[in-house]
């Protein structure tokens, strides 16, 4: 089944921090899928910065350790600014990045990263990915709830298509691409022959997860030059399968729902935010009296850009 | 009139206070619905039930006998397996509205989502907005009208059901083609429309009406072509 959620704030940051929405969102999902829960937050950091999320398993022990040697390897690419670990997760801060969106400098530190035997959630200047095996409850020690940014997409996973490890939890980094992220209802069914073909190109792929190939292919049409909502509108006829996705990049957010519109997703519209959920009842606690709700139809995208 | 505040209440004891109100007086109204799911599932006497917000997921499902009216929009597959009494849904509702019913009525006053009355075995759905891909897919029996525009596949595979379209109904599913009403129809639907006061009540002259040529009646291996363009 799957549960996705998105929040955007019109008007930028709000008092009630974007984590906090997303977190209720996805505490209400959980009816649609409690093996992993996960969420790409966007903020602001400085121009030339960038933040690393980075899973450590805590479990195995020796944690500090393991940091220290991540910090050391990506030391040998870039500038840590700090680096700090709570659960499962280090989160890195790299500082006097001269362009962010140089792709052959995002693929040497992600190398540098994994090289270190641990998996790379995301790298981005303004987006970080959170997620954990469980339900939202888990992410609380990530202290999400106070994370304050303008927009982000949000998961809780029912694994139908590969294993429950938080390695194939969403939302998906659209690796080494910074700040692009995908959550994902449905199932593809051409995700093997898209991912060779992208392969062939040089692209590396993390897992076998249909959803990660649509990550990639909406930041690969998005480095060829085509808007937010051109790569969303293409999606539909290249993708094969059912689907219901929603994509955030640094600027915004947007949704595909595909030809046969099995998966659902209704929409919250308000003059200073729009929230998206598989179901209506997960909208309800960001909504108000105002609040317009509607459902797209079969074969529709909509983006909606700060 | 029994009032019940659901919020705060487990989805059982909603719906047993339900029951017991339309024992007890007849007509229940319920607020706080916060868009939950399998609200008023399952009730089996009669009496009004009123549902004053949103409604989530199989709301009103398998119903005999009662009248329920949702304040609001609905979530997938309201009316699911209705056999007799009726749904008035004011909002939208979303995907499979008025799934495999029986018999009884629904009438959603705004937009439904996609295959909305699919497989409809009886009774009437009225839809006073569009309705979404493959509404009406392999419906054999009963009433369906469409005020507003339909989606693709429209009518897909359809046995005896009646359809009736008001807006474009430009792409026809396989074997469902539009016919001829008869002053019978006209009638019928003009009734139905006044009565539920859907979209203006418009002039029943302004629908098309849908029926199936009758080739996909029986499975045949020889139409696996046709089929394959159907999904």
């Amino acid at each position: 089944m799957c549960g996705i959620a998105g929040f955007f704030y019109k008007n930028g940051a709000s008092e009630v921090p974007l984590g906090t929405r997303l977190s209720d969102m996805a505490t209400v999902l959980g009816s649609r899928g409690l093996d992993s829960t996960g969420m790409a937050l966007y903020g602001d950091l400085p121009a030339d910065h960038l933040a690393l999320r980075v899973h450590l398993d805590s479990a195995s022990g020796d944690t500090e350790a393991r940091l220290a040697e991540i910090r050391e390897r990506v030391g040998e690419v870039a500038t840590v600014a700090s680096a700090q670990y709570s659960g499962n997760i280090a989160r890195i801060e790299l500082e006097g990045i001269a362009d962010t969106g140089d792709l052959e400098h995002m693929t040497s530190i992600t190398h540098a990263v994994e090289s270190a035997g641990v998996e790379l959630f995301s790298i981005g200047n303004a987006m970080e990915i959170v997620k954990d095996v469980g339900p939202a409850s888990e992410l609380a020690v990530y202290d999400v709830g106070a994370f304050s940014g303008t927009h982000g997409i949000a998961h809780t996973r029912l694994a139908t298509e590969s294993r429950v490890d938080i390695c194939y939890s969403h939302p998906f980094w659209a690796r080494p691409f910074p700040d692009i992220a995908v959550v994902h209802n449905g199932q593809l069914t051409n995700d093997n022959k898209m991912r060779r073909s992208f392969q062939r190109r040089g692209y590396e792929f993390l897992t076998t997860n249909d959803s990660e190939v649509i990550a990639v292919f909406i930041a690969d049409r998005l480095r060829a030059g085509a808007s937010l909502e051109e790569a969303l509108t293409d999606s539909i006829e290249v993708l094969d399968g059912t689907f219901t996705y929603l994509v955030a990049t640094r600027k915004g957010i947007g949704f595909a729902k595909d030809r046969f519109s099995t998966k659902p997703l209704i929409i919250a519209e308000d003059e200073g935010f729009v929230a998206m959920a598989s179901e209506e009842v997960a909208l309800a606690p960001v909504m108000t009296a105002t609040t317009k709700v509607h459902e797209p139809t079969a074969r529709t995208v909509r983006t909606w850009h700060r | 009139m029994a009032s019940i505040n659901a919020k705060g209440l487990t989805l059982r004891e909603v719906n047993r206070a339900i029951k017991d109100g339309l024992t007890a007086d007849g007509e229940v109204v319920v607020t706080n619905t916060e868009s939950r799911h399998n609200l008023a599932v399952g009730l089996n006497q009669p009496g009004k039930v009123v549902l004053d917000g949103n409604v989530g997921y199989y709301c009103g499902g398998m119903l005999q006998l009662a009248d329920i009216e949702v304040n609001g929009n609905a979530g997938w597959s309201v009316a699911s397996d209705m056999q007799s009494g009726s749904i008035i849904v004011h909002g939208n509702a979303s995907a499979a509205a008025g799934a495999a019913i029986r018999g009884g009525t629904l009438v959603v006053h705004g937009d439904t989502g996609p295959r909305t009355g699919i497989s409809q075995k009886g009774g009437i759905i009225i839809i006073g907005g569009t309705v979404d891909y493959m509404s009406g897919f392999v419906s054999q029996k009963g009433l369906f009208v469409v005020c507003g525009d339909t989606g693709e596949a429209y009518g897909d595979s359809i046995y005896e059901t009646r359809m009736f379209v008001r807006g474009t109904a430009a792409d026809l599913g396989n074997g469902a083609i539009i016919e001829a009403m008869s002053p019978e129809d006209a009638t019928e639907l003009s009734d139905l429309l006044t009565r539920y006061q859907v979209a203006g009540v418009p002039d029943a002259s302004e629908f098309k009406k849908i029926v199936s040529d009758k080739r996909l009646y029986n499975f045949d291996k020889a139409d696996f072509k046709i089929w394959r363009t159907a999904l």
